[in-house]
């Protein structure tokens, strides 16, 4: 693992009222099918990809299986997930892509989870309202 | 289906500052304008020298009200700040995204606008 630290990509953080949120442009790779893009909230606390429950129309050639999700307070939600893969600054990543139902926003159709973490480098500074990311952890 | 050309309805600003495309293909925040010729500040080194590719999602946020007037609850195409194609279908939306050529189509669906002041959890 290397020590530098530096970052090649900066993601402004965007407005949203009096919040900034940190929100990434994460493009979805279906076979045979057009590349779409999803915003999704950047989430340390989620451990994969997962979209709203209403992508899932977006994937109708996929096979979707039955889950569930853990949340907080031991909240567990029913929800789907199939194999996929993502776009993101250039890498393409093999991942679990879940689907339940969430809090709406136009802004964000699903969060980023850390599944797909490994790929990049991380750094957060929330006073700056700006993600910097490293392609090369 | 519905596909729309909008580069004028909806506001291009981001807290007043409008982002204007450079020739060199990067973006830059204005500081004025005056008819269609954008005056821009130069931005400071760094940030000039890596992609800032978040401008549609900020313009998505800025205009969630009136996306929410102008579409309430349908799937909204967007590519460079501008809505082009809306419609309750996702299958119309990649039909016109097809159509218009617009490859890695910005997709998000136009709802109500909330506000959270106070979020540790987003399913619900």
């Amino acid at each position: 693992m290397s020590s530098d630290k530096s970052f090649e990509h900066v993601i402004d953080f965007i407005p949203d009222g009096k919040l900034w949120q940190p929100v990434v442009s994460v493009t979805f790779l279906r076979a045979g099918a057009l590349d779409l893009s999803f915003p999704l909230l950047f989430d340390t606390g989620a451990s994969q990809i997962c979209l709203s429950s209403d992508c899932e129309e977006f994937f109708p050639d996929s096979k979707l299986e039955d889950c569930t999700f853990d949340g907080i307070g031991g909240a567990s939600i029913p929800g789907k997930h199939t194999a996929g893969q993502i776009r993101f600054l250039g890498r393409v990543i093999d991942c679990d892509i879940g689907f339940a139902k969430m809090k709406e926003h136009s802004w964000m159709r699903g969060v980023f989870g850390r599944e797909c973490f490994s790929a990049f480098g991380f750094g957060y500074w929330e006073a700056d309202h700006r993600l910097y990311v490293t392609v090369k952890p | 289906m519905k596909v729309v050309s909008l580069k004028t309805r909806l506001s291009c600003c981001w807290f007043g500052h409008p982002y204007v495309k450079l020739p060199n293909d990067t973006w830059t925040q204005g500081s004025a304008h005056s008819g269609d010729a954008f005056l821009y500040e130069k931005e400071n080194a760094y940030a000039s020298a890596v992609p800032r590719d978040n401008q549609s999602l900020a313009w998505i946020a800025d205009n969630q009200e009136q996306l929410y007037r102008d579409y309430p609850n349908e799937w909204i195409l967007v590519s460079n700040q501008v809505v082009v194609a809306h419609s309750q279908s996702a299958a119309d939306i990649e039909t016109a995204a097809r159509e218009l050529g617009i490859t890695n189509a910005l997709v998000t669906k136009a709802v109500k606008p909330t506000q959270s002041e106070r979020t540790i959890y987003v399913f619900g």
